[in-house]
């Protein structure tokens, strides 16, 4: 058993990709060495912005010997009854280097074949290591990559230095061009007296070795201990609601972090919360540090070079950057507040929200038109006159100073100059609302509001695409097409808003024009991603399927989980009366698909009991759809229809030899054949 | 700091270090521009095979920047101080570090960080990725390994490093305004950067937002971007080159002026893309033969 450790020695790499490169190296080596049939004890990957290391450790040191077995001939034409070998099982045996005589025969296929069996010594892993590791970090997930110098390596940013070692034995491998060796750098500052900003050269005599030696060099090499580090320091400022991928950052962007605690003047206290905050954390990385929820006037710098000597220049420089910084930001928030949102709208019809597809201002009045019809067609009480005045301002703060510097503050400062200019609490809040929720993880806002303007917005936004032809596929979705329709999923099955969705996409596409360009992509994509996302709440992909093919010409997304959930229910709960309710649905289904002329069913031409007994069964049901409240109790419904039916495939021949016949019973059977697929398309339930 | 460095010594010292390192020290370049990198000694000579090492100095102009002087880092002219190394070096990050011991930052009294900052410039079709350096939280230089040129691949590598010498000044001297900076105490007294820029500043900023003749500049966009075509077919790379950056500049006032929508704007950064791309293409086209003879 061995320890192995690999370390690639980079310029900094992005801290956006640290996390993802981490995970992506141990998963490659974990991959490899079961490739390789090699054992291990546990892969582990550490990094900090300048190293990606991964490490082995109870690595086998060798494969185990095996045997190899080879197919050759069938036994037939290899082997004479006689018992003797023919040429085809000569010439593999030859072929494979093995005695003729050594064959054996393998009867487990169909027919018996010749077999040769080879000895197989186990490779040493330092030779498959060797081997292997280039090509293993060339497997690693570059989302920037890049090249450097005259070299035609690339990577995520240049690469100085590879460290790997086989407990005490360097491993003669070359990555991108880098020999490696055992030697490690210390911090680029910290660590011991070094000519230069590579840091201090640390022999590592074995692989165990490394993240002990490089503590010693001031280097956390860990970055669950430097997250511990961070942590601790909020903790001791009593932080509760603290902001992950800050942490993370933070982690990725030190290799000694050490929390130093700043203030700020009192005075920017008058700034709103959301814009200190945006300060302190895009830019400057800061945590603000909170009192009993309220934002006090100090902050958490997480710096990477401190010593007893320089702190205090330090700190005092990072006070001071973000004091030029809340300056800015006050001097935007009292411009900003000279000028009430309803005055920034010439500005916004400057704004082009897409060629050709008008300014946001445009989009402003499409997405308010389309909210006021939502809330008609809704029958909701929401005072259209509010809707309005929402609408007319959601986007105004797009052209606000505030906005102009910190993009992600959208809607929020919004919502700020509209309360403060005096504007309807609903409409200063729904201002904000109309961009939530903006993650899975959030939630639909409370505004009525801002949830109609939000579901108008995103159907605007979505259309949009799709009529300039910018179709989402892959990875590629430059429009946030994908995002946009999960909003509205959201917002739909929130709130229970009970409508066509297709109609609605439809009274967006009537504001761009006549045309509806891309409308079948659109619908498909629309059908696929609600598809997508009522798997992803645990329901079986086929009663999904089999529940949105019902809908086919419209889409209510909210009915459309209903009557999954009820269905998935149904099999749950009542098993053998969904498999008869399925075959059933699927051989009239069939059988419907036949083509006649004939549409209306004649009673006088029935000639079977079963078939007037069905036909009764058929005309109670449509009658009791009346009284039926829920899905649940539709699908019950259609018990005795269906076990109505089952006897009359039993003693009926739907292709009766008389044509007038077998055109009433088709014509029967497609009109049975509807009524359940108003209920599910049972063709798509995979029994 | 205990010895002040003048604003003008920030210079010398680093036109003296870059020196030591074996780069050409060369003089601003006369047309107007919007960065450094717009320089021809940058965005020409990053393209093609031939090793390159320069420094220097560049007055750069952005005219939506202006802000009549009163934002304490904010101007419509100022200065950059470029570095382009070809192919980059691999101990450029320690170059850097220590062309800001010569001016006075001693790298172990403070924090200084490499923090992820791609740079592109849509009107040269360039891109390259990289960091700001942050010295104790502030950012003072962009650094920048150039991927793509005028839409063409650059092979090999440059690095580019620019410095923002007002905000490395700023930092130095611990002023809060660009226009406390010293720039010089001379015998007859203390020179700041206002007493050197302030009138011309103000001059052009009411000149930027207020003046500037719309349908002049406009006819003038129209002008030179016709005269860099006229050159091109000619086959002159750098007056090809100097029409483009006056195409560059002459949009940057219209755009300051608040004259061009954003529909209009990317049809303008797309006409000067197309010209910058025309002129690297020459460019290259010339550097093939160079190639295949060696």
């Amino acid at each position: 058993m061995s320890t192995f450790v690999l370390e690639l020695g980079c310029e900094e790499i992005p801290a956006r990709f640290m996390t993802e490169l981490l995970a992506a190296l141990a998963t490659e080596m974990q991959t490899f060495l079961t490739e390789q049939s090699l054992s291990y004890g546990r892969v582990s990957s550490m990094g900090t912005y300048r190293r990606l290391v991964v490490s082995v450790i109870d690595l086998q040191d060798q494969q185990d010997d095996r045997t190899k077995v080879i197919k050759g001939p069938p036994l037939a034409i290899g082997q004479s009854e006689s018992g003797a070998f023919l040429p085809p099982a000569i010439g593999f045996a030859k072929r494979v280097g093995v005695d003729v005589s050594d064959l054996e025969v393998d009867e487990t296929g169909p027919k018996p074949v010749l077999v040769a069996k080879q000895f197989v010594k186990g490779r040493r892993s330092q030779e498959i290591l060797a081997q292997g590791l280039a090509d293993l970090v060339q497997r690693l997930p570059l989302r920037i990559q890049m090249r450097w110098s005259d070299s035609e390596s690339i990577f995520v940013r240049p690469l100085h230095w590879v460290l790997a070692l086989l407990d005490e034995h360097v491993l003669p491998v070359s990555i991108l061009g880098v020999q490696a060796d055992r030697f490690t750098y210390s911090h680029r500052f910290l660590g011991p007296e070094s000519a230069s900003i590579q840091g201090a050269s640390i022999s590592v005599p074995e692989a165990s070795q490394l993240p002990s030696l490089l503590a010693k060099a001031s280097v956390v090499l860990d970055p669950s201990d430097r997250e511990q580090r961070v942590r601790i320091a909020l903790s001791e400022h009593q932080q509760e609601d603290i902001n992950d991928a800050l942490v993370t950052e933070v982690v990725f962007l030190t290799e000694s972090p050490t929390p130093l605690l700043g203030q700020f003047d009192t005075a920017f206290l008058s700034v709103p919360e959301p814009v200190l905050v945006a300060c302190m954390t895009q830019h400057q990385k800061y945590f603000p540090i909170y009192e009993n929820t309220q934002l006090t006037n100090r902050f958490l710098v997480v710096a990477d070079n401190v010593t007893d000597q320089n702190q205090a220049t330090i700190l005092k420089g990072n006070e001071r950057v973000l004091a030029a910084r809340l300056a800015d930001a006050q001097f935007f928030w009292e411009q900003d507040l000279k000028r009430p949102l309803a005055s920034l709208l010439p500005q916004l019809s400057q704004v082009i929200y897409q060629q050709n597809l008008g300014s946001m201002a445009d989009k402003q009045q499409r997405l308010t038109q389309l909210a006021l019809g939502l809330a008609r067609d809704l029958g909701l009480e929401t005072d259209p006159a509010l809707i309005q005045r929402a609408g007319g301002l959601c986007k105004a703060d797009l052209v606000s100073l505030m906005v102009g510097e910190f993009g992600g503050l959208q809607g929020v400062m919004g919502s700020l100059y509209a309360r403060h200019h005096g504007e309807d609490d609903q409409v200063s809040e729904a201002i904000q609302a109309h961009y939530r929720p903006q993650s899975q993880s959030d939630q639909v806002p409370d505004s009525e509001i801002g949830v109609l303007l939000g579901l108008a917005d995103r159907a605007d936004s979505v259309v949009a695409s799709f009529y300039k032809g910018l179709i989402p596929t892959g990875s590629k979705d430059p429009m946030g097409v994908r995002r946009a329709i999960f909003g509205i999923l959201m917002i739909c099955w929130d709130r229970g808003y009970d409508f066509d969705l297709i109609a609605f996409l439809d009274q967006a596409y009537a504001q761009f024009g006549d045309q509806a360009h891309h409308r079948d992509e659109l619908l498909s994509f629309l059908r696929q991603r609600v598809r997508g996302s009522l798997i992803e709440t645990g329901l079986d992909y086929d009663v999904v399927d089999a529940v949105l093919m019902s809908q086919d010409s419209v889409l209510n997304v909210v009915a459309v989980k209903r009557s999954a959930q009820a269905l998935a229910m149904f099999r749950q709960t009542q098993a053998e009366a969904f498999k008869a309710v399925t075959d059933t649905a699927v051989r009239v289904k069939r059988l419907a698909k036949t083509k006649v002329a004939q549409q209306s069913v004649t009673e006088t031409l029935f000639s079977d009991e079963a078939e007037r007994q069905a036909w009764q069964a058929f005309q109670l049901y449509i009658k009791s759809q009346d009284q039926v409240s829920n899905d649940q109790a539709r699908l019950e419904g259609l018990l005795p229809l269906t076990t109505a039916l089952v006897t009359y495939f039993d003693d009926v021949l739907v292709m009766a030899k008389d044509d007038k016949v077998r055109d009433n019973r088709l014509a029967f059977l497609a009109q049975v054949s509807a009524l359940y697929h108003q209920v599910a398309d049972f063709e798509k339930v995979v029994i | 700091m205990s010895t002040e460095i003048t604003f003008q010594e920030i210079i010398f010292e680093l036109q003296h270090f870059w020196s030591k390192q074996g780069c050409l020290i060369l003089q601003p370049f006369d047309t107007e521009k919007g960065a450094g990198t717009m320089s021809p000694y940058t965005f020409l000579k990053a393209l093609g095979p031939e090793p390159w090492k320069v420094a220097y100095l560049e007055p750069s102009r952005r005219p939506t920047d202006g802000r009549f002087f009163e934002n304490p880092n904010r101007l419509q002219h100022y200065f950059q101080y470029q570095v382009i190394l070809k192919p980059s070096p691999l101990d450029v990050q320690d170059q850097y570090v220590k062309s800001l011991a010569a001016i006075g930052i001693d790298p172990s009294q403070h924090d200084i960080r490499f923090v992820e900052d791609n740079w592109e410039s849509p009107t040269l079709g360039a891109w390259g990725v990289g960091w700001e350096v942050w010295l104790d939280g502030m950012e003072v230089t962009q650094f920048t390994y150039f991927q793509q040129c005028g839409g063409v691949d650059c092979k090999p590598v440059s690095v580019e490093i620019t410095y923002g010498v007002e905000r490395l000044a700023m930092f130095i001297q611990n002023k809060d305004h660009v226009k406390d900076i010293v720039w010089q105490k001379t015998p007859s007294g203390v020179v700041t950067y206002g007493d050197v820029y302030q009138e011309s500043e103000l001059d052009h900023c009411h000149y930027n937002f207020e003046t500037a003749d719309l349908s002049r500049l406009l006819q003038l966009f129209e002008t030179y971007e016709t005269e860099c075509l006229h050159i091109i077919d000619q086959k002159l790379v750098y007056p090809a080159y100097e029409y483009c950056l006056k195409c560059s500049h002459t949009f940057n006032l219209l755009d300051a002026r608040g004259a061009i929508s954003v529909s209009e704007r990317a049809q303008y950064i797309l006409r000067i893309r197309t010209l910058a791309r025309k002129c690297a293409d020459l460019y290259l086209s010339r550097r093939e033969p160079v190639e295949a003879s060696t």
